[in-house]
């Protein structure tokens, strides 16, 4: 015949506490279930929950609520505990700590997923815990542990699909970049592919009268072509390598800026590039990349300069920082403002493009990767202004000697 | 003011364009060139008949679909023969011939000359 003493007598409350945990409602609330049906075995007076890996929002779960000390106190105890039954293989476990003053306990380690990922602990004023209570917590805390385990893992499952959903978003949009990239390049290589084969054509069939003029468009579109190529492979740097590469060395930026101004100048002489430099404007930059953004930013104020087509460029030496700033009549769309600095931003424009639209985006990784930064402002009576603040050591150097 | 053997040719890409004038010159065509859209519907508001028009599409200021659609609205113009200059023929109006870039010189003059009416 079962007694109250018997494993028999506990099927029907082992049977309510897995109904518990099965139930809809939050972990809290399901943890809260199974310690008052333990009541129906093991008496206690305090009865907690503690877990090393967490997976309720508590740290501890204790039934009845305790003051804040005192709940602070059994946290400390329990973490104790659970300390050392987490570090020692079970049949060595060491005699219990402290107890609270004419009390009895039984503690009971929680195995999720074969690792010691919590502890049940039950407590009460004499008389002494059975055997059979301990068996019986044993059986309840396998019961717990297999459904926080199952909880963490059903969280981890959620968390590495959001992850993977992320990396797969991002993996597409960078393959529609690339889309995107290859259908510009290939469309706007062909306006200079075409116009060389049509000019070798020509000079074919003509004799050496049109030579000059020929041999000068077919240089003219093979520049462009280069610089598609140019770009594509700072686009290449700029995407693989995280950033463009900086190589500093000492760098007069005045120097820099006459020599691009001597360019252009010589190439649209029906523009006036005024040049003005005020101060040290010398610093520890990339040579080659800096030339790269005064010429852009340079040949940007001229293609869009509109009227008197004075293009302002000045160099003022700060402190720590040397500001460079571009002028010229004509304002840029208001719309078209926010998108500028991206990469191609001619599908802003309405479809109509020049080059690649990746001027501007290269840039400012250049500038950024110098640890400087660029802006533009542009209305209607003050015309366009860019100006870039670039600091005189890069970031890198400033830490080295500080160090 | 009679332009029988003019040829209007707009495309943003300079290039381009000034082959195609250094082209067609030489097989004995005078050239008008516009930079744009907008530049070559000035140019058609104007005194300028010229007996084809080479047109790009994709082109700032007014696009060569925009050009075209003003032109056919435009009783003085609607009857000038329009050429579309592209490399997306799948973009051109299905029933304006067109000339595929890069373009090749025979097929230039052939597409050109076909425009032309024939001189009385």
């Amino acid at each position: 015949m079962p007694t109250s003493q018997t494993p028999v007598f506990w099927t029907p409350i082992l049977y309510d506490i897995a109904h518990a945990l099965e139930s809809v409602q939050d972990p809290e609330h399901r943890i809260n279930r199974v310690f008052s049906l333990m009541r129906r075995f093991v008496p206690y007076d305090r009865c907690a929950l503690m877990e090393s890996v967490p997976v309720l929002n508590a740290r501890i779960a204790v039934v009845p609520e305790l003051p804040i000390e005192e709940r602070d106190a059994l946290a400390r105890r329990l973490s104790n505990l659970l300390d050392l039954i987490s570090e020692r293989p079970l049949e060595e476990l060491p005699q219990i700590p402290p107890r609270t003053a004419g009390h009895v306990h039984l503690a009971v380690p929680i195995i999720g997923l074969g690792e010691t990922t919590g502890i049940v602990f039950v407590e009460r004023a004499a008389p002494s815990y059975e055997e059979s209570h301990l068996a019986f917590l044993s059986v309840v805390a396998a019961q717990i542990g297999a459904y926080l385990a199952a909880v963490r893992s059903d969280r981890e499952l959620r968390t590495s699909e959001v992850k993977r959903a992320d990396l797969l978003e991002k993996r597409e949009s960078d393959l529609n970049f690339l889309e995107m990239f290859m259908g510009m390049l290939g469309h706007d290589l062909r306006n200079p592919l075409g116009a060389i084969r049509m000019s070798a054509e020509h000079l074919q069939r003509t004799d050496g009268a049109m030579l000059e003029r020929t041999t000068r468009r077919i240089l003219s579109s093979t520049d462009r072509m280069e610089r598609m190529v140019e770009q594509l492979l700072d686009l290449t740097r700029i995407r693989l390598a995280g950033g463009m590469p900086v190589e500093p060395t000492r760098v007069d930026l005045g120097e820099v800026c006459g020599r691009t101004v001597d360019e252009l100048q010589a190439a649209h002489p029906d523009a006036r590039i005024l040049h003005e430099v005020t101060g040290d404007v010398t610093g520890d930059w990339d040579r080659d990349l800096l030339l790269q953004v005064v010429s852009n930013l340079v040949a940007n104020a001229i293609q869009h300069a509109q009227g008197s087509r004075v293009i302002l460029l000045r160099v003022t030496g700060g402190d720590r920082t040397v500001e460079l700033s571009t002028h010229n009549p004509g304002v840029i769309p208001s719309g078209l403002l926010p998108v500028l600095f991206d990469p191609f931003r001619g599908a802003h424009e309405g479809g109509v493009r020049k080059g690649l639209g990746l001027g501007l985006f290269i840039t400012r990784h250049i500038i950024e990767a110098h640890g400087g930064s660029i802006e533009v402002e542009s209305s209607e009576p003050d015309g366009t202004a860019f100006t870039v603040v670039l600091p005189r050591q890069q970031p890198s150097d400033l830490r080295e000697d500080l160090a | 003011m009679s332009e029988g053997r003019t040829v209007l040719v707009v495309d943003d890409d300079v290039d381009l364009r000034e082959i195609l004038r250094d082209v067609l010159e030489h097989a004995g065509y005078s050239i008008v060139l516009a930079k744009d859209g907008g530049q070559a519907f000035d140019l058609l508001q104007g005194e300028l008949r010229p007996a084809v028009v080479l047109l790009d599409l994709f082109m700032p200021a007014m696009t060569g679909m925009q050009v075209h659609a003003a032109m056919q609205g435009d009783p003085r113009l609607a009857t000038i023969p329009v050429v579309i200059i592209t490399s997306d023929p799948s973009s051109a109006p299905q029933d304006l011939p067109v000339l595929k870039k890069p373009i090749r010189i025979d097929d230039l003059l052939r597409v050109v000359g076909a425009q032309l009416a024939p001189i009385e």
